[in-house]
């Protein structure tokens, strides 16, 4: 299959090594970094070889774990989805942490203060999403505005941003729907009749899954079909050629990051109404925001890789927990092989030279066939 | 017999990115030769000299210098080994003076302290020796371009350095500039000094050199003592067939008034006055040529016209309408079209495919949507037309742009502004920097247009062949003001123009008032 794509005409000889050797890459990139992982539990570990089973087989054994990939999974799309607004512009606004918390907790606080029945649960949900995704939008053109307007730096603005948005989460939970009957801080139980509906029997893959995939189907249409996604690749690839072509580069940049704002809100509340009874993200809250860059990052930026990406950290994460509960290597240990394997991936130059002799190979090929009809 | 200087054997050179960008190149200098290294863009001349000059790596061959092989991989042993660069944008800190920047990184010190009066000695005494007359203690910024140019080659020979690489060296200067460097030149090479003379100018070649070397898509396709060739025989090696140097051109006939700029005004945003009452305009079938000195407020008054820029003072009315207040695209949309100065930062987006940025321009049109979405099959059929009309030589439409060579960029932008629907066309530089062939065919599609179509074209060019063939009209730019207009560009010659352009000569008042 390699060998018909590498023959395959309408590419260039360059750009076919290229893609080939971006998948090899990424695979050896992976077996490196568990390589890596064994040699070091030889250290750490009594039993190495069965910790690396569990860490890369673990995740499948049973319908539960499998469960557990994809209900991680579907925050991480929403996330990583909204950072590819940000990055298709290249802004580093990273206010999508803020906005996924803040679409969770508003949603939450709306629906705890609404008395049941009044609207129709079916419409309540979907006003709740839009009311998540319009709370997302406020949080991330704040960075916005503040960068185009006053050229304040995004990732300053955005990251301050988070923390408000974080203290003023628990400000309303403490002080608007807490609930005092229990122990852990935490909302009273949301409407049973809001929550999302189970897709897999015995696991917690909620209806979350298909809007995920629907939000990565409309992002790649935005992307390439229509003239707003053509306006923010060429602002993101180039401002100075946007300014030049007559494309209003500013109201460009604002609208692709309002856009991964309202990603990123309703990822928030679909996260709430899929998985948890209560709101209760409090100081310990999630962390699918800042996750959301590296999906972002893995996929290239890409949209339509970012499923892949998303399910790829859910199951690192996933062999973690397995190794955590099922043996006795500790779980910061976990997190060293998680980075390793994820900064393997992401780094762009890793094996480069190797790609580099290949191309020239094949030019010194292409030369030779080129010169021997002449 | 000729000492031989230096020798780079066998050179290949293949890019990351898969271009090839020399095969098994050889050349020679010997001590005391000026050695013409000629061919279109990207024939790979550049990248030979960085080769030789430390800054770029190449996959086999070797280089020799007085018959020792070097292997350079930075350019500090290329200058430890003689060999100096003067490149075609200069690397000086205009801030400093000339002397600093001659002696930067070989500083004289004192007591641990820079020492000025000693590097003033130094330069002095290198700029008396080869009778260069220049003001060392005069800053960068405010000396004059080919003064600079004098610069780098002190920069190079206080190095001691024997190998001097050119590089486009004239692409910037007047004519009268490239006579005084042309001299200089022929004095070091009196000296014994060997010199590398990169230059897409075969009149200069034949002027200069002593020998020459011509490559063509990174291989050497002839070399040879240039009192044995001349511009023809040069010309038909650069490209495999006979340039037509001479473009035919139907006359102009001048019509309605489609740009008006009256008393145009603009500051930097650091106050320098750019544009000093600018009074001009343009008609329908008619190619007006900007020529003047780079700097001299050209690109200015391109950018100023197109809105990238606003202006303080006067009017410009395109079709009729004034663009004061307007953004790039409302000016774009009274039907004006531009080719950018610099295709790579501003004429295109190499990351992105070819269709991208054809379709750059015209993507918010209501012409290619279909719904909400675009109309792909209408795009694809479109774009692959320009590819085709255009002979841009790339493997499909979705080719990212920055695997084509300069020349097929530039086919791009040329594709997408040409195509805009607009009747009037800003070409700022549209053929630096590309190859014979690609150059041609933008001239002519220039000239099409405007006898065509009825259009209306003004032409900025630093190259001189450029503008007098293309022109209809010329004026001169000379520090924001428009210093002379002739209304028949043909009959001007190039000693006159280059007065002009240096600000020797302006043309009265009266005069110009009548002929706008």
């Amino acid at each position: 299959m390699i060998k018909k794509f590498l023959n395959n005409d309408k590419m260039s000889q360059a750009r076919r090594v290229e893609i080939a050797f971006e998948v090899v890459r990424v695979i050896v990139a992976i077996l490196l970094a568990y390589a890596l992982a064994l040699a070091l539990l030889l250290i750490f570990s009594d039993d190495p070889a069965g910790t690396v089973r569990q860490f890369i087989i673990g995740p499948f054994t049973n319908l539960r774990r499998v469960g557990n990939i994809i209900e991680q999974a579907i925050p991480l799309m929403f996330t990583g989805l909204c950072m590819c607004f940000m990055y298709s512009v290249n802004e580093f606004n990273l206010a999508g942490e803020g906005a996924f918390i803040m679409g969770g907790c508003i949603t939450s606080w709306i629906a705890l203060s609404i008395p049941g029945g009044i609207i129709p649960s079916f419409l309540m949900i979907i006003l709740l999403f839009l009311i998540a995704g319009m709370v997302g939008v406020a949080v991330a053109s704040v960075p916005a505005v503040l960068k185009a307007k006053l050229n304040v730096n995004e990732i300053v603005s955005s990251l301050m941003m988070n923390k408000i948005m974080y203290y003023l989460s628990s400000f309303i939970l403490f002080y608007y729907m807490r609930d005092t009957t229990i122990a852990m801080g935490g909302s009273w139980r949301l409407p049973n009749e809001l929550k999302l509906p189970i897709l897999i029997p015995r696991t917690n893959v909620h209806l979350g899954l298909i809007l995920a995939l629907i939000a990565v189907a409309v992002t790649v249409i935005v992307f390439y079909r229509t003239p707003f996604g053509g306006a923010i690749r060429i602002v993101g690839s180039n401002r100075f050629f946007a300014e030049y072509t007559g494309i209003n580069v500013n109201k460009n940049l604002i609208a692709a990051q309002i856009v991964g704002g309202f990603l990123a809100g309703l990822g928030g509340c679909i996260e709430i109404f899929g998985m948890y009874t209560r709101y209760q993200w409090i100081i310990a809250a999630p962390t699918a925001g800042m996750d959301g860059i590296l999906v972002a990052v893995l996929a290239r930026r890409k949209p339509a890789l970012i499923p892949v990406t998303a399910l790829l950290l859910a199951y690192i994460r996933t062999g973690a927990d397995v190794v955590n509960l099922s043996t006795e290597v500790p779980a910061e240990f976990i997190q060293v092989i998680q980075a390793i394997v994820i900064l393997l991936v992401a780094a762009q130059m890793f094996l480069a030279k190797t790609r580099n002799k290949i191309i020239y190979k094949q030019a010194q090929d292409d030369l030779a066939k080129e010169e021997q009809p002449a | 017999m000729a000492i031989e200087m230096l020798r780079m054997q066998n050179i290949t050179k293949v890019y990351p990115n898969g271009f090839v960008a020399n095969t098994d190149v050889s050349f020679s200098v010997d001590q005391g030769e000026i050695h013409a290294l000629i061919g279109e863009n990207g024939a790979g001349k550049t990248t030979l000299m960085k080769i030789l000059f430390g800054m770029e790596d190449c996959q086999t061959g070797k280089i020799f210098i007085q018959g020792e092989e070097s292997r350079f991989s930075s350019p500090l042993d290329a200058i430890a080994k003689g060999v100096g660069m003067v490149h075609q944008h200069f690397m000086l800190v205009p801030s400093l003076t000339v002397a600093e920047n001659a002696v930067m990184g070989i500083e004289p010190l004192k007591n641990g302290i820079f020492d000025f009066e000693e590097a003033v000695r130094m330069t002095q005494a290198i700029a008396d020796k080869y009778n260069f007359t220049i003001d060392v203690r005069a800053k960068i910024k405010d000396i004059s371009v080919g003064r600079k140019q004098i610069v780098e080659i002190l920069k190079v020979l206080i190095r001691g350095g024997k190998v001097l690489i050119m590089d486009e060296p004239t692409a910037v200067l007047t004519p009268q500039e490239t006579d005084e460097l042309f001299e200089q030149l022929k004095m070091l090479k009196e000296d014994g000094h060997s010199i590398i003379f990169i230059s897409h100018k075969l009149e200069e070649v034949m002027r200069l050199c002593d020998r020459v070397t011509v490559l063509r898509r990174g291989k050497v396709v002839g070399s040879g003592d240039v009192s044995e060739l001349d511009e023809v025989k040069l010309s038909r090696m650069m490209v495999g067939r006979d340039v037509i140097l001479k473009i035919d051109k139907p006359l102009s006939e001048p019509d309605n008034i489609l740009v008006e700029v009256k008393n145009l005004t603009h500051r930097s945003r650091e106050g320098v006055l750019q544009l000093d009452n600018v009074t001009f305009n343009l008609r329908a079938g008619e190619v007006l040529g900007i020529a003047g000195v780079e700097g001299n407020g050209q690109s200015e008054l391109c950018d100023v016209i197109a809105g990238i820029s606003s202006y303080e003072g006067g009017s410009v009315s395109i079709n009729g309408q004034t663009t004061m207040g307007m953004t790039v695209n409302q000016i774009r949309e009274t039907g004006l079209a531009m080719i950018p100065e610099d295709r790579m930062k501003t004429g295109c987006s190499v990351d992105l495919s070819v269709k991208d940025n054809i379709m750059a321009n015209r993507i918010f049109s209501k012409e290619f949507r279909k719904g909400l979405f675009l109309n792909r099959k209408k795009i694809n059929t479109l774009v692959d037309r320009y590819i085709e009309k255009f002979q841009i030589a790339c493997n499909n439409r979705n080719q990212l742009v920055r695997y084509l060579s300069g020349g097929n960029i530039q086919k791009v932008v040329v594709a997408r502004e040409l195509t805009s629907g607009a009747n009037v066309i800003i070409a700022n530089q549209p053929t630096r920097g590309i190859d014979v062939n690609t150059t041609e065919m933008i001239r002519k599609l220039l000239i099409e247009m405007t006898r065509e179509n009825d259009m209306g074209v003004i032409l900025v060019s630093a190259d001189l062949n450029e503008i007098l063939e293309v022109s209809d009209r010329l004026m001169v730019m000379w520090k924001g003001q428009i210093v002379a207009i002739f209304p028949q560009a043909d009959e001007v010659d190039e000693e006159t123009l280059g007065e002009y352009m240096l600000g020797l000569k302006r043309m009265p008042v009266e005069e110009l008032e009548a002929l706008i």
